[in-house]
């Protein structure tokens, strides 16, 4: 007990000893450093105030150095409108004309990706050549280009036809007979473009006419059930799961009979992600 | 705007001479190489009065003089990874120079302060030897009261029972 105190007192001492120990770093030798601080603190301040700047303005210079330095690749990989047009005019030619142009797109990017490097400048001179071939344009009037026999033909097709050139020659029409032949193929070519596109607008109005009638279903069920005021403005909102009318929720059982009058007329499921409006 | 800084330079020396006896003696007491106090001063020196603006009560400047000098101290001691044990021959204090009876408990005591861990050491400096109380030594070094409480007192501990060994040791050298 006595030794533990005799210790504590001796710490003590050891302590009070070192608060008389003398600092080693002098106060002049400080403000010395402080009397420097005024020129770090002011670049330090402009930093502060332009580093937004400073660093938006050194990010938009190397983009720009590398959008100007860097090679662009894609240069070669990208076909020439003469490749572009080959593509095209080999799709409409050799799949006749029964293709979208999305499919007609998608075999594009698939011809892009095969173009080798070596190949360009043979395909090219190629491609002038096939390409004055067979082209075909749907718009007004029908316009039909074709080689036949090493000769470049053109013609201006309508519902009758009207103008045939040979190697850019007009040909009068008493000289008709003797082309036969190659009128006989142009108008093949403009009917069967002709049979394509009736087929699609046929398709089109179908689906608007189920569309239509669909409507129509639900706005006069929606009238005979006074759910609405058909002469006035209302909303019909059918989800995958609720049947809303002017934004309002309905009962399970009216969603039911929507759901059904919807999938039985337009031939379409509801699904969760369904969201089926009519404004009237 | 010379005017300013200068009038600013001056006040901040003002508060600051008050404590610089301070604050070099805890820095001492902790680190013991003398290049490193010089650094730790100054760089605690250039933060404080980065920020002298910002501090609203002046009262509270010394305890943030002795908080950054702690930040400083701990990102020193990690980047060394632990500090070199007292040795006369790192620590040449001018002291030691002048006054050529520096006493012979001042270096035991460093050279048993050594041997605590930082948080320690700090605890017992600061508490000790600087004269802070428990809730400003929380204040610098962050934690709770409690905490502050058991490391000083675990300093203690360990300091008197080194003090003893070596005193021991001491005395059967000179018998020898």
């Amino acid at each position: 007990m006595q030794q533990q105190e005799e210790s504590e007192k001796n710490l003590d001492a050891y302590f009070e000893m070192a608060r008389k120990e003398p600092p080693i770093v002098s106060v002049e030798e400080v403000g010395r450093l402080i009397s420097s601080v005024p020129t770090i603190s002011s670049n330090k301040s402009i930093w502060k105030i332009y580093k937004y700047w400073i660093l938006a303005s050194a990010i938009i210079i190397v983009n720009i150095c590398a959008f100007l330095l860097y090679p662009r690749k894609n240069k070669t990989i990208v076909p020439s409108i003469n490749e572009a047009a080959q593509v095209t005019n080999d799709i409409l030619v050799n799949q006749p004309l029964n293709k979208s142009k999305d499919s007609a797109r998608s075999n594009l990017t698939e011809k892009e990706t095969n173009l080798s490097l070596e190949n360009t400048v043979k395909k090219e001179k190629d491609i002038k050549q096939e390409t004055k071939k067979e082209r075909f344009y749907f718009q007004g009037n029908a316009k039909v280009h074709f080689e036949e026999d090493g000769k470049q033909i053109e013609m201006i097709v309508d519902e009758n036809f009207m103008q045939l050139k040979i190697d850019g020659k007009t040909i009068e029409q008493e000289a008709y007979d003797q082309y036969s032949d190659i009128i006989e193929k142009g108008l093949q070519m403009k009917k069967s473009s002709d049979e394509l596109s009736t087929k699609n607008e046929s398709n089109i109005s179908s689906e608007k006419k189920k569309h239509k009638q669909t409507m129509n279903e639900l706005i006069s069920q929606l009238g005979k059930d006074q759910l609405v005021d058909i002469e006035s403005h209302f909303e019909f909102r059918l989800t995958g799961t609720k049947l809303y009318i002017d934004e309002i929720e309905q009962s399970d059982a009216l969603f039911n009979q929507y759901k059904n009058i919807y999938e039985s007329v337009s031939g379409n499921k509801l699904n969760k992600k369904s969201n089926i409006k009519i404004k009237h | 705007m010379e005017k300013t800084l200068a009038s600013k330079q001056e006040e901040f020396m003002e508060l600051y001479n008050k404590s610089h006896t301070r604050l070099s003696r805890y820095v001492q007491s902790v680190v013991y190489n003398k290049d490193d106090v010089k650094d730790i001063i100054s760089e605690t020196l250039l933060r404080v009065y980065e920020k002298f603006e910002k501090i609203e009560k002046k009262e509270s400047f010394v305890y943030y003089l002795f908080k950054t000098a702690s930040r400083l101290i701990t990102d020193l001691h990690k980047k060394q990874n632990r500090f070199t044990e007292y040795d006369d021959d790192i620590l040449q204090l001018p002291s030691q120079e002048i006054n050529t009876t520096q006493s012979f408990e001042v270096k035991e005591l460093y050279k048993a302060l050594s041997r605590l861990s930082l948080p320690i050491r700090e605890a017992i400096v600061l508490f000790e030897i600087e004269g802070f109380s428990q809730e400003e030594i929380c204040g610098i070094q962050g934690g709770t009261i409690s905490g502050v409480k058991s490391r000083i007192n675990r300093g203690r501990e360990s300091l008197k029972k080194i003090l003893i060994n070596t005193e021991k040791t001491l005395i059967s050298n000179t018998k020898a």
